[in-house]
């Protein structure tokens, strides 16, 4: 990482985060990255979100520095940091790229195992986390329940000391490749519909499930089908109390919205830079790219979001911590800043690619041929970004609702 | 952390604010100032018994040694109820350059100015062109008893009103020294001429034709002021940013309010998802410019190297974002808030006035941008430079 990066984005700006002493801490990171190998075993490239690759085994080293479990309770075998490190973390990483996305699912899953798990799962699971010797995926759409979730339809039921699964999830990010799935499922049939929903966890590698991965548009098995039949798994792996699912979701979806999309400003920086060194070198109609004043306008502007961004889900945080308030309107509308941003951010890196924007990649000079493969990528998985995690007309009609407490349409 | 963004220090002056901006003498006095075309006294004497003018002051110079975040959290209040004339340039601008000035006069200038017993308007650069310590519209000449100052500079806030000036000069001959001088408008050879503001800006043209100042006129050290007007910039651009957060708050809760009443086939507006729409993307344009306002406030309380460039960022966002706020609100408000008896339209004149005053978006892009690439201002200075010489050697032939 540059020690100052070119628009003050960055380390000056979150310091004030940490009351830690953050440039230790970032050493520290620093030093691990530097350590790990050129290559990794991924399972594939990074969707969009900038968490970078799936791989198990960056998973498993970040579990050996006692990372994955940096801000749980010590007692449930973390090491109790404040949560603003956990931040400088995921930032590092991704300004990084270091392939850490199966980290945020770990993360979120444990989140939730920590709040509403029973103490007999807690011991089962929080010390196979840490250690990263297991991956998770997030069970939640199905195909009947996409924007409106609670018409889910997948059916848990008590058989003795089983609970047993029968269902569909579909659009599950990592689904095929994860040991785990936290899922939703309706347990009571007749209840209304955000009731009578139960959380679990469940091991994909039982009996009766199957998973098939589906290709994305940018040709990544980023997410999967997941079938459940019959599938019988132990009574304690209810997460939370039975019939309280519906609060289980809502946290999980806030971690999801705020921790998936908080990195987007340090991976776009990263890229921002790769554009600006780019457009420098690149030469058209006699000038470089970055004297076209049309062109270095529209790149400066970007510049100028990914520090609005940043501001944003650091406000965020900041409120979460400190006035101990749920952030959740917050958080859903930096989730659609951050989303929209990326939208724009490869609209103009494919503008700068000029006529080689009708390649899927570089077909190029060779040293550059890297950033083209990205931001062909980048263009394509921003649409599927803008959808992950609820739509931004789901998330503004949740907004109008919650926030100005106008009508549910 | 040692700053959350609305501390209690903030919740007390946004509250403070509110109230005597809504009290009725202080409505009254607004209402007579803008049919006189005037700027409320009364109004700022009673803000500068609340420490207002010197929250930026540190306390070991007689001010409230208030942080930056103080500041903005007073400004959007002062956006909000619209309150006209030189607070900003004479609160935060003119404290800002003169607390960082080594200068003999500068504390009892700032006691002056921190009574408001001295309104400070400021006239430093030009925003429409090029900038630098070489290229100031107003030059000083070494004269036998101090200096004489010539230059004309436009949209100097109320400038007819206020009752200091200080004026950024570049030194004649001395190309790239800069310095700054506090001016008396009452001076011989100054004359100002109104220009039409839009909204609640009062700018005018001042002509300075010779001059005369005495040493005991110079801040802090002759020639050596550039990197402290290019913060005093950076600093009223931010502080324009914090104005206009304000005034985008206000004009979101508006149009809001508006949504949740007005009835249209039988139910409220904004039953409807595609007022809902509007409604959330105002939240989201004015959540965005309170973070990137409060983070740059805080650059300037930490020290940060970065901080003249994070104000920049600020201004150029919020320029499009408050826009796009007023935008969004006429959408929902329909007719009325196209009618000049209703409370909309001086917002959107705000809108439309605060994106080029205190530079524009494209002025702070090309801050950015020569900061990001040092050698472009360079090149292009080269630019012009060879045109120059076509010009000169065709003319000479």
């Amino acid at each position: 990482m540059t020690p100052a990066l070119a628009l003050g984005i960055g380390e000056l700006n979150r310091r004030q985060l940490a009351d830690v002493p953050e440039q230790a801490w970032r050493a520290e990171i620093r030093d691990f990255i530097a350590d790990l190998p050129a290559d990794f075993e991924c399972v594939h490239e990074d969707v969009g979100y900038g968490f970078g690759a799936w791989s198990p085994d960056l998973l498993r080293r970040i579990g050996e520095k006692q990372w994955i479990g940096l801000c749980w309770p010590v007692d449930a075998g973390g090491t109790h940091r404040p949560v603003q490190e956990l931040y400088v973390l995921l930032q590092e990483l991704a300004y990084a790229r270091v392939p850490a996305e199966a980290l945020l699912y770990s993360l979120a899953v444990s989140s939730s195992l920590l709040r509403f798990g029973s103490p007999e799962l807690q011991r089962e699971l929080l010390p196979v986390i840490s250690r990263g010797d297991a991956t998770f995926c997030e069970g939640l759409t199905e195909p009947d329940a996409g924007s409106d979730l609670l018409a889910l339809r997948t059916r848990a039921r008590l058989e003795g000391e089983k609970w047993v699964i029968d269902g569909q999830k579909i659009w599950t990010s990592n689904g095929w490749a994860a040991d785990y799935a936290l899922i939703i499922a309706r347990t009571e049939p007749n209840a209304l519909k955000h009731q009578g929903l139960s959380a679990f966890i469940i091991d994909l590698r039982l009996p009766g499930v199957s998973t098939r991965p589906i290709l994305d548009m940018a040709g990544q098995p980023s997410f999967s089908e997941i079938f459940f039949d019959g599938v019988q798994i132990p009574s304690h792996y209810l997460v939370g109390q039975r019939g309280d699912g519906f609060n289980v979701v809502l946290e999980l979806l806030e971690w999801d919205r705020l921790w998936a999309r908080s990195v987007k400003a340090p991976f776009l920086q990263r890229m921002w830079e790769d554009l600006v060194t780019y457009s420098r070198q690149t030469t058209r109609c006699g000038a470089s790219l970055w004297d076209i004043d049309g062109l270095r306008d529209q790149l400066v502007d970007l510049g100028v979001e990914i520090e609005v961004c940043d501001s944003l889900f650091e406000h965020a945080l900041r409120r979460m911590v400190h006035e101990g308030a749920s952030a959740i309107e917050e958080v859903s509308m930096a989730k659609v800043f951050a989303d929209r941003l990326g939208e724009r951010f490869f609209h103009v890196a494919q503008e700068l690619r000029g006529a080689a924007g009708q390649l899927s990649s570089a077909d190029v000079e060779s040293d550059l041929e890297s950033v083209h493969h990205r931001i062909v990528r980048g263009a394509l998985t921003a649409h599927g970004v803008m959808i992950a995690g609820g739509t931004p007309e789901v998330q503004r009609a949740a907004v109008a609702t919650r926030y100005f407490g106008l009508a549910r349409s | 952390m040692t700053i959350a963004p609305h501390d209690e220090m903030q919740k007390i002056l946004e509250q403070n604010a509110r109230r005597l901006f809504a009290e009725n003498s202080s409505r009254s006095e607004l209402e007579e100032v803008d049919r006189d075309d005037g700027i409320p006294r009364a109004l700022y004497l009673r803000m500068a018994e609340l420490d207002w003018f010197r929250l930026l002051i540190p306390s070991e110079r007689g001010g409230a040694g208030a942080r930056m975040v103080d500041m903005l959290s007073l400004l959007g209040e002062v956006g909000r109820s619209r309150i006209p004339g030189p607070i900003l340039d004479s609160a935060v601008g003119a404290v800002w350059m003169i607390t960082r000035a080594r200068g003999s006069n500068a504390d009892e200038w700032l006691v002056r100015i921190g009574a408001a017993e001295w309104l400070t308007s400021l006239v430093l650069v030009d925003e429409d062109e090029r900038w630098g310590p070489d290229i100031l519209p107003v030059t000083a000449l070494r004269s036998s008893s101090g200096y004489s100052l010539n230059g004309t500079l436009g949209y100097i806030e109320s400038a007819d009103k206020s009752d200091r000036w200080l004026v950024a000069a570049q030194m004649e001959g001395r190309p790239a020294k800069a310095s700054l001088f506090l001016v008396d408008p009452a001076a011989q050879g100054v004359t100002v001429s109104r220009q039409s503001g839009l909204g609640v800006l009062r700018p005018f043209v001042v002509r300075l034709s010779e001059v005369l100042l005495a040493q005991s006129d110079v801040l802090g050290e002759l020639g050596a002021a550039w990197p402290l007007v290019e913060e005093g910039v950076a600093v009223c651009a931010l502080a324009r940013s914090a104005v206009g957060l304000g005034a985008a708050q206000r004009t979101m809760e508006i149009a809001v309010d508006y949504a949740r009443n007005r009835q249209q086939f039988g139910r409220p507006i904004g039953d409807y998802q595609s007022m809902q729409y509007q409604c959330t993307a105002m939240l989201s344009d004015v959540q965005a410019l309170r973070s990137i306002t409060f983070r740059a406030a805080e650059a300037f309380d930490n020290n940060d190297p970065n901080r003249s460039q994070l104000a920049s960022v600020a201004k150029a966002w919020s320029n499009d974002a408050c826009l796009r706020v007023a935008r969004r609100a006429h959408r929902v408000m329909g007719a009325v808030g196209f009618a000049a008896e209703h409370e909309l339209h001086h917002f959107t004149e705000m809108a439309e006035a605060g994106r080029a005053n205190w530079g524009t978006s494209r002025f702070h892009r090309n801050r950015l941008s020569d900061a990001i690439d040092p050698i472009q201002p360079a090149l292009r200075a080269e630019r012009v430079l060879d045109q120059t010489d076509d010009v000169m050697s065709s003319g000479s032939r």
